[in-house]
């Protein structure tokens, strides 16, 4: 059951991305989490693995640490893409403005060569 | 007309400050008659605003508000492009004395300054005191500032009036700018080893508008210098 729900997940994913409503390279930090998600449903030992590395008591609350680790590498990674954007679009911004105003330009010093 | 106003672009952000603006452009022009003064709208909300309805100047509107690190950007590429020689950033609102500007220009081209900064002095018991907590802030960008560089010119890291010499221009623009830039470039400025010049300048009241900065815009303000201040700090120097 646990395997399904991944799957369905990983498929749930691929329409996104083939219907276009999520640019790919954006996927990656999700595919990387349904893996792990995927590693610690299939393998029972991953869980206790990890809460005993974290000194967790109580093993299913290592699932949360997973999670919140998860989302954090996912946010971050977001992070990095939209700040990669930002730069992208400004520097689009930064050539437009260049195109307004070596027109501009280019009118002016052509009206002081005729006052000249 | 002498051949440093010929080659000195002034570039002037406007965001949602129209009232006053063909009054600058007029000063400006009455300073310093030769210079290319460059409007640029950074996507001004209430409007239209008709730059291209001020006689005299070059206008460029950004197609949404990114701040003022863009709009430097912006008026430096331009300078570089066009091969101007000095380049001076005046606010919209009215706040700088531009009858100071050939002062500064002097000081770029007879003493050799890369950058000189408007440090804005309280001159007169007519001026609205500023609030308790922008004082604070600006003392401790100040403090901050030349303790990180050792360059006692960083009185006043917040001005928007500064002029600053080509090569400063071509050193700075490597740099992204951020939506507040004033700290950065002037921390940056010193950290380079750029030559900077103080040059006093009487506060005055804004003519029109209100800051655009609000205590959450301050907050992220404080955050990001403080986070320039620690990213300087595990840098070396690249003098």
């Amino acid at each position: 059951m646990k395997l399904i729900i991944i799957i369905a997940l990983a498929i749930g994913l691929l329409l996104l991305v083939r219907r276009r409503l999520i640019y790919v390279d954006l996927t990656f930090p999700w595919f990387v989490a349904l893996v792990v998600l995927g590693i610690a449903s299939i393998f029972e030992d991953f869980v206790a693995t990890v809460a005993g590395i974290l000194g967790i008591h109580f093993e299913p609350l290592s699932v949360v640490f997973i999670a919140i680790f998860i989302l954090l590498a996912i946010i971050t990674t977001l992070l990095i893409s939209v700040t990669a954007i930002r730069r992208r679009q400004i520097d689009i911004v930064r050539t437009i403005a260049m195109s307004h105003l070596a027109a501009q330009e280019r009118s002016q010093s052509v009206g002081e060569d005729r006052n000249t | 007309m002498t051949r440093k106003d010929k080659n000195t672009l002034v570039y002037v952000p406007v965001f949602n400050d129209f009232a006053v603006i063909e009054q600058i452009v007029e000063d400006i022009r009455g300073v310093l008659p030769s210079v290319t003064v460059l409007l640029i709208d950074d996507g001004s909300t209430k409007g239209p605003f008709a730059a291209s309805s001020v006689k005299n100047a070059l206008h460029v509107r950004l197609p949404s508000n990114y701040g003022i690190g863009v709009c430097t950007h912006v008026a430096f590429d331009h300078a570089i492009i066009h091969e101007y020689d000095f380049v001076c950033r005046v606010d919209a609102d009215g706040q700088h004395p531009v009858e100071h500007l050939s002062d500064m220009l002097q000081i770029l081209s007879e003493q050799g300054a890369d950058l000189v900064v408007g440090a804005r002095i309280a001159i007169g018991s007519n001026l609205q005191p500023d609030p308790i907590l922008r004082r604070w802030v600006r003392a401790y960008f100040s403090v901050c500032a030349r303790l990180l560089t050792g360059n006692s010119v960083l009185k006043d890291v917040n001005t928007g009036f500064f002029a600053l010499n080509i090569g400063a221009v071509r050193r700075l623009n490597t740099y992204q700018l951020e939506r507040y830039p004033e700290p950065q470039l002037f921390v940056r400025a010193a950290r380079i080893g750029l030559k900077m010049k103080l040059h006093s300048i009487e506060r005055r009241d804004r003519l029109f508008g209100s800051s655009s900065l609000g205590l959450w815009a301050a907050l992220k303000m404080v955050y990001r210098f403080n986070v320039l201040v620690l990213s300087e700090i595990m840098q070396r120097s690249e003098r």
